[in-house]
């Protein structure tokens, strides 16, 4: 494609348009209700996965180490621990210290405190906090670690439970919203195919003068395919400037409602959800117009 | 610069266009193809333009077997011919200009090309001043003026003509003639596939007369009929 001819496809793409206004926008809506899912479930996908990151930094695998081992064997365990896959950081939590953040805990009850603290007795274990790369792994690398309760460790433990719902839960998001996209997808193409092929139909006699006087069969074609991504671009920032404008509100009125979620977790900022969703939406919108021009003009322009 | 070799055209229904014709048409020439309705002038015409093919024989043009085109090539030959219509066939969501200026933009002509040629090719079928007008503002004349203004934008070494004057009054069916016989004057190998009785007589050019898909007569100055 010359690039000279490029503003004769886009201004022949956007009269057609016009010409079609009913079909185009019938078009442009279904590829909205698309990009608007996917900006649904990328906006909770996103956010929930930045929640679990942040449990992913309190959610720490503690390896109690047992009472026998020596002080002198902790260096050597605290390497085994690093071998392990997916640990990509470990924190020594001494006896001394346990007990300190235990006292803190319990500053409202120092006697009790007290009576636990005996000199030359260690009431709790000396501790190794592992941080895994990803949450999905605490489960594995809690398995590996397992393997040496009883001779190094006391016991292995970690919050699977609570990483466990979330993980599904935001999976099942994942899965419900990659159906429904590619269902709407479906319907989009098969709109945008009809689409072109009245436009197709309505320029016949166009297409006709244009063979005669020796255009090439791509430069009928350009225009056509050209429609279908413009309907897909614009179908596509409906729903981005809606979930750009409402998402900074809706994060407000959460605030609101619940003061104290700031303190739980944090949502991503409108910046940082939407440098990624932008360009990707509006790629989708673009794909999903092509895969429906290109088809149409494979199945109803012959040139 | 064309020729035919035993061509035949039968249409899918059984119909013939064409039986068994052979003819040369050198560069440079003004010829007429005459005949009644369905005589099969226009599939001749229909032929050379490949918007149709031979059921049989093969047709030269300036040496290039043109039934053994690929696919890909018919845009690319089809620049070198210009094609005028009875029915003008012009874009009517288009001005003259742009009519005119389409034809050079589907060959990728820059647009200062365009901009240089348009006008004075405007200027040469007498439409300067209606450049801005759309065909429905437009006589008949005015609209196959435009048509032929189209067809000779690309310089075309052969213009094919399928009933150019038969939806003209006398007048403008001679103004077409003249800017036809101008155009071939400059070099360019003109076709006409007509039975416009009056012009063919008057203007003594070769004649090929087709009768029920067979060549009846070709002379070289001559009129419709035998007669004349």
């Amino acid at each position: 494609m010359k690039l000279r001819n490029l503003r004769y496809y886009i201004r022949e793409s956007f009269l057609s348009i016009i010409r079609n206004q009913l079909m185009s926008v019938a078009s442009m809506i279904t590829v909205s209700c698309c990009i608007f899912v996917l900006t649904f479930s990328y906006i909770f996908v996103a956010n929930v996965d930045h929640v679990l990151s942040g449990v992913e930094d309190d959610m720490m695998i503690s390896v109690f180490v047992l009472d026998e081992v020596p002080d002198e064997r902790l260096e050597e365990l605290a390497r085994r621990i690093m071998a392990v896959d997916h640990v990509v950081a470990i924190e020594f939590i001494s006896s001394e210290e346990a007990m300190a953040d235990f006292g803190a805990r319990y500053s409202d009850n120092p006697d009790f405190f007290e009576g636990l603290n005996i000199e030359g007795i260690r009431i709790l274990p000396r501790t190794f906090n592992v941080s895994v790369d990803n949450i999905i792994y605490q489960d594995q690398v809690r398995r590996v670690l397992e393997r040496y309760v009883g001779t190094d460790f006391e016991q292995v433990r970690n919050a699977q439970e609570t990483v466990d719902t979330l993980i599904s839960i935001n999976n099942a998001i994942r899965i419900a919203s990659i159906i429904i996209i590619l269902f709407l997808s479906s319907v989009s193409i098969i709109i945008i195919i009809n689409t072109i092929k009245l436009t197709v139909s309505s320029r016949q006699n166009e297409i006709n003068i244009m063979q005669y006087v020796g255009a090439t069969a791509w430069f009928i074609r350009w225009p056509f395919i050209i429609e279908g991504m413009i309907i897909g671009f614009l179908g596509a920032v409906l729903p981005l400037v809606i979930s750009f404008l409402s998402y900074g509100e809706i994060i407000r009125r959460v605030d609101t409602a619940f003061p104290a979620r700031s303190d739980l977790f944090e949502f991503l900022s409108t910046s940082e959800i939407f440098v990624i969703l932008i360009p990707f939406a509006l790629f989708l919108g673009v794909l999903i117009g092509s895969v429906g021009s290109v088809t149409s003009v494979r199945r109803h322009l012959h040139v | 610069m064309i020729s035919l070799r035993n061509v035949t055209k039968i249409y899918e229904n059984g119909a013939e266009g064409v039986n068994n014709v052979s003819m040369d048409i050198e560069e440079g020439e003004f010829v007429f193809i005459v005949g009644s309705s369905g005589s099969g002038k226009s599939t001749l015409i229909r032929m050379l333009m490949k918007e149709i093919e031979p059921t049989g024989g093969n047709i030269f043009l300036n040496g290039i077997n043109i039934t053994e085109l690929d696919i890909k090539q018919i845009p690319y030959f089809r620049r070198q011919i210009g094609v005028v219509f009875q029915d003008f066939r012009l874009l009517k969501n288009k001005t003259v200009y742009e009519n005119v200026a389409f034809a050079m933009q589907v060959t990728e002509a820059s647009p200062r090309e365009i901009r240089r040629t348009v006008p004075a090719v405007l200027a040469m079928v007498g439409l300067q001043r209606k450049s801005k007008a759309y065909p429905n503002q437009l006589s008949g004349g005015e609209q196959q003026r435009t048509a032929l203004a189209r067809a000779i934008i690309n310089k075309p070494p052969i213009l094919l003509a399928d009933e150019p004057t038969g939806n003209l009054d006398p007048d403008n069916a001679w103004e077409i003639m003249q800017i036809l016989e101008d155009v071939n004057y400059m070099g360019t190998t003109v076709v006409i596939a007509t039975h416009a009785k009056d012009i063919v007589d008057e203007m003594q050019k070769r004649v090929i007369a087709i009768n029920k898909g067979i060549i009846q007569r070709d002379v070289e100055k001559g009129g419709y009929s035998d007669e004349a």
